[in-house]
């Protein structure tokens, strides 16, 4: 076995499958493709080397390349306090220069060590980064390469450490060479696999059984960051620019009937509802929510049913719409967003933690008033058609204006006296065929309304655009009309029996209110999509092929890890499993106990952060107090011991038993070496004070006292009083004082 | 460091609910616990034993060969440190830090004489037997006093060391490096190269001594044939025996303050005095006064070998410091021998009685002598 080697192929590894996973969670492509290509060079170039003088840049290039990485973090970091980068993307990529620089810095096992330590700083960072698929699988390959490399070094260290010693020897010495035994390399993989599995297995002992008990009590430390919803609640229009076109997962979609049957498929779309604005803001542009727009916070408890009060805001003696059909769906959130997505109008919701809840009962959706772990699921009972809706309050803006003028002509172009459905399909079927489908948008010029310059000037946009101007053309009509946002799920998944929504589908549509009863003028609100259908579907259409097919089953991993790993709970596991109360209740009681405190503390922290006058006075003093209590324990220990000593001088026993009787003459030994009277070894003590007594008889005569003592102890097996023992440092005191007196000058001191 | 942020992933964990940090403090503390299970076990079935040590002379090396045997029947051993306990630069004692903390450090091991022994070996197969040896710079002459040997690991993530001790004790001796440049002192009035002078009886040398009668058991080669024929009897050559040269070394050390570089250079050259007499066939002895060492002269590379172990375990604390009022060894005095006198620094006149064939060497000339030829 070449541990030399294998130590050299095992640090690049590290370095390569750290960095790449950092760089990809980071989403830097560049980066990651520098590391790659920088530790591949690296690696070709050192395995060429020499074993005793491995390949390494001058010191000069390796200093230049570590201040232009300081000054790069530096000004990274500046910059990023503004960009809203986070601290861990500017550390971790400081991080991943290091790695590289040090990879060409490699003169020793200690700059392996610091090779491999920075390593798995890296990896740690990529953790922290981002918790997707592809930074896991790096990093369950990056555990094995980092416990063979870590064995490797402690060999090669070791061999080293010889080697090192050979080098001191004389030239012509035959150096020791390492001595390895018969299949060494057997040997070693033998071990490296078991500790790969025992420390695996042991990992995932402590992966399940530990409590999540945490609350980001320390702000946003440790969060990975997750796939970013590309969907938004608010319908700004008007931008310029080009449509996201990222194919990142943001949430798994599963959708049964009443009897558990899987309702989605290959061919099926779904409308999946995030926010719906019916208020238009033509000085932004923007759609909002009304002024009166009311709702109510609630809080779900983990795994509780929550039925959404609509009756306390519907009139009275109006049922929900029963016998409809009212598909479960079962949402698992990757990443974070503002909505509780669900199809229709929600009726039931189950969290699987406890989350806030704004419920808007005018619009129908759910807000999500609390941010949530890595991973958030839910199931949600939605009603597909309820009548009994009451008639909301009609929105100004669009009564007046090029708008109505361009309705009202679509209107009159119609046969008799319309419908409110026949005027929405009518406008519908005007937009789908008058209006060309693009991603890209341009501003509108200063001071033209954002829905009118698409209408009448530009006439091509975006389904933003194609929703906002069927809902401002029904307001036109005073038909209720408003804006949904949320995603179009078309991609279904048959080996996971869900649906993969992706950032790229997002979508927006339009909402009409249909009134069914002329009388209450109730009604409901039907769902009507003007972007060009084609178009749409061309958009959407999920791939095809056998990338597909690789794709699927890329994706069925995913969820796999998302679910399973990313977004593991063992207390909502416990919880959904536990019936009766047993111990693992009482423990994990205890532990919810334990994590609504640590919670409590977060939120107290983060509102003392905000405002320090809440910080109650007591704990003001406390550190002053603790200060305190320290320096007075620290005086009153320094006390004891100074009376302890004045004791021990004075005469008293304490009962003092010296563990080096010897100390005393130790130190003279000391005193004399610093007096420049140092004995020789070869003189006996007492010679040596007949010849000290020529340069001083006082210190002689303090030597021979001290010498004395220390025969009778070393020799005699006597154990000194205190009295003789602080006399023996008297004595070395009064030996040091009396050769200062003599200390000869400073020209005569070399010669005498 | 390890700890450090090993606690640093768990409060991160803790702290955000991300899962892989969880796995990574899990993984962290398995190997913690990993770490010292199998440096444990690995030594647990390892016997090691110091199976031989050269001899040595100062500014050389010492090798000492250790045989390890591994007697786990599955679990190989790796990086396994073999060290020599009580050597000032080998393992500190156990508590030395806490010694040093409170700015007490103990009283050092005196084995200055030689780096501490120490090798290294990688691997170690289940039931397999390894023989390392550790070189070792030997930096001046004395006895070496080995106590045990010390096995550790801290395979294999260098988290958890374990160390085991095997008691063995043992010695050896650090002989003087032989100065030479001193044949001259050998040479006077031994009238040159040759040390041997035919003796006035028979014996096993070169030289012709006399004819006499055949006896039962001589060799053939030896009969005379040529005075066999004219006398009508078997005749055989005798050789005369060799008389070899005798030669004390005198050591005359001072063993006092500001003496020890001088004493050591003195005892160099005697040593080297020695190699050379014992080169040119001559019988050795050496003798220090008042250090109790006698070596009465003889010759052969054992005796030389005796002379040198002698030299190197000379201690120059066993004098009582007299050394300055030291008579002229009566040994050496006798008749038929030459002396060389190795004094420590000058030569000091009337030290070596007068009139007798003594040659006298001065360290302190040897050192000028040197420093000129350095210059030059």
């Amino acid at each position: 076995m070449n541990a030399s080697k294998m130590l050299n192929s095992g640090l690049h590894l590290c370095a390569m499958l750290g960095t790449a996973a950092f760089a990809l969670a980071d989403s830097e492509l560049m980066l990651a493709l520098l590391a790659v290509g920088v530790t591949g060079l690296s690696w070709m170039l050192s395995r060429g080397a020499r074993v005793e003088r491995p390949f390494a840049l001058p010191r000069l290039a390796i200093n230049l390349l570590v201040l232009a990485t300081i000054v790069n973090a530096a000004m990274r970091a500046a910059g990023g306090v503004a960009a809203g980068d986070s601290v861990v993307s500017t550390l971790g990529q400081f991080l991943v220069f290091l790695t590289l620089i040090k990879l060409l810095d490699r003169r020793g096992p200690r700059d392996d060590s610091q090779m491999l330590t920075l390593s798995i700083f890296v990896a740690i960072a990529a953790m922290l980064t981002s918790a997707e698929l592809v930074v896991g699988a790096l990093l369950v390959g990056f555990v094995p390469a980092a416990v063979a490399t870590a064995m490797l070094w402690q060999i090669r260290a070791g061999e080293v450490m010889v080697s090192s010693a050979g080098a001191m020897l004389a030239p012509g010495v035959r150096r020791p060479a390492p001595t390895t035994g018969r299949r060494s390399g057997r040997g070693f993989a033998g071990v490296w696999m078991a500790m790969v599995v025992a420390g695996s297995v042991g990992a995932t002992a402590v992966f399940l059984l530990t409590p999540r008990i945490g609350g980001e009590f320390l702000g946003r430390f440790g969060v990975a960051r997750q796939a970013q919803i590309g969907y938004t609640e608010t319908v700004r229009l008007g931008e310029s620019g080009r449509l996201s076109e990222d194919p990142t997962p943001v949430l798994d979609l599963m959708i049964t009937g009443s009897n558990g049957e899987n309702l989605g498929g290959p061919a099926i779309l779904q409308y999946l509802r995030g926010g719906a604005k019916g208020w238009y803001n033509k000085a932004t542009s923007t759609w909002e929510d009304g002024p009166s727009t009311q709702h109510l916070v609630e809080t779900i408890n983990a795994n509780a049913t929550w039925i959404v009060p609509w009756g306390r805001f519907a009139p009275p003696g109006r049922a929900r719409g029963d016998g409809a059909r009212r598909p479960t769906q079962r949402v698992t959130m990757r990443g974070e967003a503002s909505n509780l997505f669900c199809l229709w109008k929600p009726e039931t919701v189950i969290p699987d933690q406890t989350v806030r809840v704004g419920f808007y009962p005018e619009t129908g959706t759910l807000r999500r008033e609390q941010a949530w772990g890595p991973r958030f699921v839910y199931t949600v009972q939605s009603v597909a058609v309820d009548d009994t809706t009451p008639a909301p309050t009609l929105r100004p803006g669009f009564q007046e204006g090029p708008v109505r003028s361009l309705t009202d002509g679509i209107v009159r172009g119609m046969r008799g006296e319309p419908g409110d459905r026949q005027i929405a399909l009518a406008i519908k079927e005007y937009l789908q065929s008058q209006f060309a489908y693009t991603t890209e948008m341009v501003a509108p010029p200063e001071g033209m309304d954002a829905i009118e310059f698409f209408l009448l000037d530009r006439k091509q946009g975006h389904c933003e655009y194609f929703a906002s101007a069927m809902a401002a053309m029904c307001q036109s009509q005073g038909i209720p009309a408003r804006v949904v946002t949320g995603y179009l799920a078309t991609e279904f998944n048959s080996l996971t029996g869900q649906y993969v929504v992706r950032q790229s589908c997002a979508h927006a549509w339009a909402e009409v209110f249909i009134a069914t009863n002329d009388a209450t003028g109730s009604g409901r609100w039907e769902r009507f999509d003007p972007s060009p259908t084609a178009e749409i579907e061309r958009i959407h259409k999920p791939p095809g092929g056998l990338l597909a097919g690789l794709r699927g089953w890329y994706d069925a991993l995913e969820f796999t890890w998302s679910s399973s790993v990313v977004g593991f709970d063992n207390l909502s596991q416990v919880r959904r499993q536990r019936g009766d109360r047993d111990l693992t209740q009482t423990v994990y009681s205890w532990s919810d106990r334990l994590a609504a405190g640590m919670r409590a503390f977060g939120t107290w922290m983060r509102s003392v952060r905000t405002d320090p006058s809440q910080i109650p006075a007591w704990m003001r003093i406390m550190p002053g107090v603790m200060i305190g209590l320290l320096a007075l324990g620290v005086a009153g220990w320094r006390f004891l011991k100074r009376t302890r000593l004045r004791g021990a001088s004075r005469g008293r026993d304490l009962g003092y038993v010296p563990d080096r009787p010897s100390g005393f003459y130790a130190k003279a030994l000391r005193v004399l070496a610093r007096e420049g009277a140092a004995k020789p070894e070869a003189t006996p003590p007492e010679r040596f004070v007949e010849e000290l007594r020529k340069r001083s008889p006082e210190a002689a005569g303090a030597l021979a006292r001290i010498v004395d003592l220390f025969y009778r102890t070393r020799f005699g097996a006597a154990v000194l009083s205190s009295a003789e023992l602080a006399d023996g440092e008297a004595r070395v005191r009064q030996l040091g004082s009396a050769l200062k007196r003599t200390r000869p000058a400073r020209g005569n001191r070399k010669g005498g | 460091m390890y700890i450090g942020v090993t606690l640093l992933v768990a409060l991160g964990a803790f702290n955000s609910g991300n899962n892989l940090l969880f796995w990574t403090f899990g993984l962290a503390l398995s190997l913690v616990v990993l770490s010292g299970l199998v440096s444990g076990a690995m030594l647990m079935g390892l016997r090691v034993e110091r199976e031989w040590v050269s001899g040595a002379t100062a500014g050389g090396v010492m090798r000492v060969r250790y045989g390890v045997r591994n007697t786990n029947r599955w679990m190989p051993a790796f990086a396994l440190t073999i060290e020599e306990t009580g050597f000032d630069d080998g393992p500190a004692p156990r508590g030395a830090w806490f010694a040093r903390f409170l700015g007490r450090p103990g009283a050092p091991n005196d084995s200055g004489a030689v780096a501490c022994p120490r090798t290294f070996v990688s691997h170690v197969g289940a039931g397999e037997v390894v023989h390392p040896e550790a070189v070792s710079a030997t930096r001046r002459r004395g006895a070496v006093s080995f106590q045990a040997v010390r096995v550790r690991s801290s395979f294999p993530f260098g988290l958890m060391g374990k160390v085991l001790v095997f008691v063995q004790p043992g010695s050896a001796v650090i002989t003087p490096e032989p100065q030479g440049g001193y044949e001259d002192a050998l040479r006077q009035g031994f009238g040159g190269a040759r040390a041997s002078t035919p003796s006035r009886r028979p014996g096993r040398g070169d030289e012709y001594f006399a004819l006499r009668e055949y006896a039962h058991g001589d060799s053939p080669r030896d009969v005379a044939w040529r005075a066999s024929a004219r006398r009508g009897t078997l005749l055989v050559r005798q050789f005369a025996a060799t008389s070899p040269v005798r030669v004390w070394i005198v050591l005359r050390l001072r063993v006092r303050p500001g003496s020890t570089e001088d004493d050591e250079r003195a005892i160099r050259i005697a040593a080297g005095l020695a190699r050379d007499a014992e080169a040119r066939g001559m019988e050795v002895g050496l003798v220090a006064p008042l250090t109790g060492l006698l070596l009465h002269p003889r010759s052969g590379e054992g005796h030389l070998a005796r002379a040198m172990v002698d030299l190197g375990v000379l201690d120059l604390g066993a004098d009582d410091g007299r050394g300055g009022a030291s008579a002229f060894p009566a040994h050496a005095a006798g008749a038929g021998s030459r002396c060389v006198v190795v004094h420590s620094g000058r030569i000091e006149a009337g030290f070596a009685p007068a009139g007798r064939d003594v040659t006298e060497v001065g360290t302190s000339q040897a050192k000028a002598a040197e420093a000129r030829e350095a210059a030059a």
